[in-house]
């Protein structure tokens, strides 16, 4: 006979037959009996014991007593467990009477797929044949019991005997409920370690003023999209030397916001290049053209070249364009841009919320409105997400409001090209008309409210934010305002039900693209 | 001479024959009446087709368009108080000119001398504005519509005082539940079942009215205020709790008013409920069994929103 883990085989197979015999009784007593330890609980107790007693049978053949009464106890501890589960689950439910329905459904359900746990256990532990055919019957007879039970429909399962328990659950409820969730729990599962990683990602940013907000790219109907980019580059020579002028082309393709009607919106570029093979070798070449403006579309190649010079680092030197050896060039197109975003939002008056809500109206059904609007942002290189409530309330009552709702907006900038938002020199939040930015300690960053406006919104800047360099595609940069409903409400709701309103933001600033190219360059010939 | 007698002799029964035809014609010309009291329409409100249009094409500033609403009366009731309000998203849609849409408006319903029920279109001018560097915006313009409604469901109701068949021979008639579909309003009667209740010397009949919003809107108070408030038309201050879903109920048997409890105003709940009307003044327990029209008037206010998105694109 060999040795296991538990013992002999013989004394495996009795500990886990045992087991499985306690865990079927369980079932057996909750899809029949609907665990009715007020009349039951005796009879079926001392069913238990008689078990125990037909299982020890198998330990007297055991190769020691003191080795068999260890395991015994084991597997009577875990049968135990098993056992009492559903009056700890009576007495644990009892003390959350508001628990939502569905939680109950839940827990019936892991109950019910208990059942499968010994034959689990008896197929994982390669037993003997005869245990094997045994673990196959039970699994049929669980298969067989559920589904008799749940076709019956009239009986209850895992019934409570619980006084404010829940009503007790019909198996076909119960196992609708695992079919339609079991997917769902391993979906979930699978997500669950992006999902905290979001959320404590999330919480450090919040803390950090690097909260990303949501926000979508603004549809454009042109198929090049609005901003800076390059391609193409590449040495005018396939075969470089120190002692020639090296020459590097880039298309520098650009589109304006349609026409460029404004001002404001014509992008200015500046054009530089560099070689980086080290420090003391690095050189800036000439760009040309070094500056140009895009009003609308445009696709200008530039030139860089690397002119045959003196090194003042190196005066024996004879003059060269790049050092021979291997180079990196960089080609860098730096302009200022502007990003606008808007967030569509809703203002209605309180009480008239209050009364859809008792009402069980929906406010966006009923004013054909978006739910949950998401924020959109103009094409470029930088993503402006803005978030507040999707329906603010607004008291309309002449007194005062006892407990006055904080309402808050709040925005994130990031970086969503490669390149570098290099400074951001211009930040402006537009607010609808009726709102008041808490101006000194209602913003995360300072705000100060400006005196022009657009007819429409109340316009405040962040000096503080102007001239800073931390805006990077990993760390959004992110501020958040509350703000006050001005006491004259007409502004904001006049006598409409609900109003739309827009808060926006705008950001201007300087962003810089790069891009690089190898190139090998050969001594000079001799 | 003979020869004339014989013409004229055809002539005459020419003409009997002639008349003869046409008094069988006329037989079958009856007027037909036509129930108006069907379906489940109130106010129906459209945008007209390609006003606005789908894309407006702004230039700079502001571009001006045109948008226009019609408001078709399918039901069978005559608005009396019947207001509009156009909700726009300003800041990206302004109104260019007044509204020549009245905002109050009546509006005739369906009846034998208008079989199509009311009809009136407004017009207005609206302003498409893009922010400067803004390429495309979708905008919604919404027509919000608010009224009086009424909706009268007509039965026949079986009345009959020996519900526990003591009397011999054959009824006139047996009780019996009734469903109905639509009465020519948004908020229907859908079912009326018929109980008597026992008392000492009499017999109350009573009436379970069930009552159904099956239009596509929200059902308001009757109050005037209230519907006002709904569309935004003038500041009132009404109680928002007795706002929404409060229909008022009358109801009559025969030419006797029921009395219905706990009193005529019935909440909607998920937009249908039932109210108990009784004849409390009951009947007397010999009578026979008979059949006698039952009359429910449904009071209540309506509203609902039509709206049209619109994509404004850079020219």
């Amino acid at each position: 006979m060999t040795d296991t883990q538990y013992g002999s085989v013989k004394l495996k197979n009795a500990n886990l037959l045992f087991f499985g015999m306690a865990v079927l009784h369980v079932i057996v007593d909750g899809l029949i009996f609907g665990f009715n330890r007020k009349e039951m609980f005796g009879i079926f107790f001392w069913v238990y014991i008689l078990l125990a007693f037909i299982i020890a049978i198998f330990f007297l053949n055991a190769n020691s007593v003191g080795e068999t009464m260890k395991h015994l106890a084991f597997f009577i501890g875990l049968s135990l467990v098993v056992i009492y589960l559903p009056v700890w689950k009576e007495d644990i439910l009892s003390a959350f009477p508001s628990l939502p329905h569905s939680t109950y459904v839940l827990i019936n359900a892991v109950f019910l797929l208990l059942g499968l746990w010994p034959f689990y256990i008896w197929k994982t532990n390669s037993l003997s044949g005869g245990m094997m055919t045994f673990a196959n019957f039970y699994l049929i007879g669980w298969l067989v019991l559920v589904i008799f039970v749940m076709f019956m429909n009239s009986y209850e399962v895992f019934a409570s005997t619980a006084e404010n328990a829940p009503p007790p659950m019909d198996v076909g409820e119960v196992l609708t409920f695992i079919k339609t969730n079991v997917a769902k729990v391993f979906v979930a599962a699978g997500k669950a370690p992006a999902a905290i990683k979001t959320s404590v990602t999330q919480t450090y940013n919040k803390s950090t003023g690097q909260e990303y907000y949501k926000s979508e790219v603004e549809q454009n109907t042109q198929d090049t999209k609005i901003g800076v980019y390059l391609e193409n580059m590449k040495a005018a020579d396939p075969i470089n030397y120190e002692d020639q002028k090296i020459t590097f082309w880039v298309t520098v393709k650009a589109k304006a916001y349609n026409g460029a009607s404004n001002e404001n919106d014509i992008i200015p570029i500046d054009t530089l290049c560099t070689s980086d093979r080290t420090e003391t070798s690095a050189r800036e070449g000439t760009t040309n053209p070094t500056h140009f403006n895009v009003y609308s579309y445009d696709e200008q190649d530039v030139d860089c070249t690397f002119d045959v010079k003196d090194d003042p680092l190196n005066p024996k030197k004879a003059a060269y364009s790049l050092m021979p050896g291997d180079h990196t060039v960089s080609f860098a197109a730096k302009f200022n841009f502007t990003t606008k975003a808007y967030l569509k939002s809703y203002f209605a008056d309180y009480t008239l919320l209050r009364s859809l809500n008792k009402e069980n109206i929906d406010v966006f059904k009923q004013y054909n409105l978006e739910a949950n609007p998401k924020a959109v942002y103009t094409n470029g290189p930088v993503d402006i997400g803005i978030e507040t409530q999707s329906v603010i309330p607004v008291n309309t009552d002449s007194a005062p409001e006892e407990n006055p709702r904080k309402n808050s907006v709040a925005f994130s900038l990031k970086n969503r090209q490669t390149g570098q938002l290099k400074k951001i020199y211009d930040l402006k939040l537009y607010v609808p008309k009726g709102i008041t930015i808490i101006e000194e300690s209602g913003c995360s960053k300072p705000a100060k409210k400006l005196a022009e406006d657009d007819g429409y919104s109340n316009i405040y800047s962040f000096p503080e934010i102007e001239y800073k360099t931390a805006v990077s595609a990993d760390t959004p940069q992110s501020i958040m305002c509350y703000f006050d409903i001005d006491s004259d409400k007409t502004a904001l709701l006049g006598n409409d039900p609900i109003t739309t309103k827009y808060f926006k933001v705008e950001a201007k600033y300087v962003y810089e693209l790069r891009r690089s190219t190898a190139v090998a360059v050969k001594p000079k010939m001799k | 001479m003979m020869h004339m007698k014989k013409i004229f002799s055809i002539l005459i029964i020419s003409l009997f024959i002639l008349s003869a035809c046409t008094g069988n014609k006329t037989a079958n010309t009856q007027i037909k009446e036509v129930d108006f009291h069907t379906g489940t329409d109130g106010l129906v409100v459209e945008f007209v087709k390609g006003n606005p249009q789908d894309t407006i094409y702004v230039s700079s500033g502001k571009t001006e368009f045109y948008s226009a609403v019609s408001v078709e009366n399918k039901g069978a009731y005559s608005v009396r108080y019947g207001y509009m309000n156009f909700l726009v998203e300003k800041g990206y849609v302004d109104f260019s000119s007044q509204i020549d849409l009245p905002q109050r408006f009546t509006l005739e319903g369906r009846s034998t001398s208008s079989p199509e029920g009311g009809y009136l279109e407004g017009a207005y001018y609206l302003n498409g504005i893009l922010d400067a560097n803004s390429a495309m915006k979708k905008t919604q313009v919404s027509a919000l519509v608010c009224y009086d409604y009424e909706t009268q469901a007509n039965a026949k109701v079986c009345i009959d005082p020996d519900t526990v068949g003591r009397k011999i021979g054959q009824k006139i008639c047996t009780i019996s539940d009734q469903s109905f579909s639509g009465q020519g309003g948004p908020v229907v009667v859908t079912r009326i079942e018929t109980r008597m209740i026992q008392k000492e010397s009499s017999v109350i009949p009573s009436f379970m009215i069930y009552i159904s919003n099956r239009g596509n809107g929200q059902v308001l108070n009757s109050d005037i205020n209230v519907i006002q408030s709904a569309c935004g038309i003038k500041s009132v201050t009404v109680d928002k709790d007795e706002m929404w879903n409060i229909v008022q109920v009358e109801a009559s048997l025969g030419l006797q008013k029921l009395d219905c409890a706990p009193d005529s105003k019935l909440h909607l709940r998920n937009k249908e409920d039932f109210i108990k009307c009784e004849l409390t003044s009951g009947i007397d327990k010999e009578q026979n069994a008979y059949v006698s029209p039952i009359q429910v008037n449904l009071r209540y206010g309506y509203t609902h929103t039509k709206s049209k998105t619109i994509e404004l694109k850079r020219v």
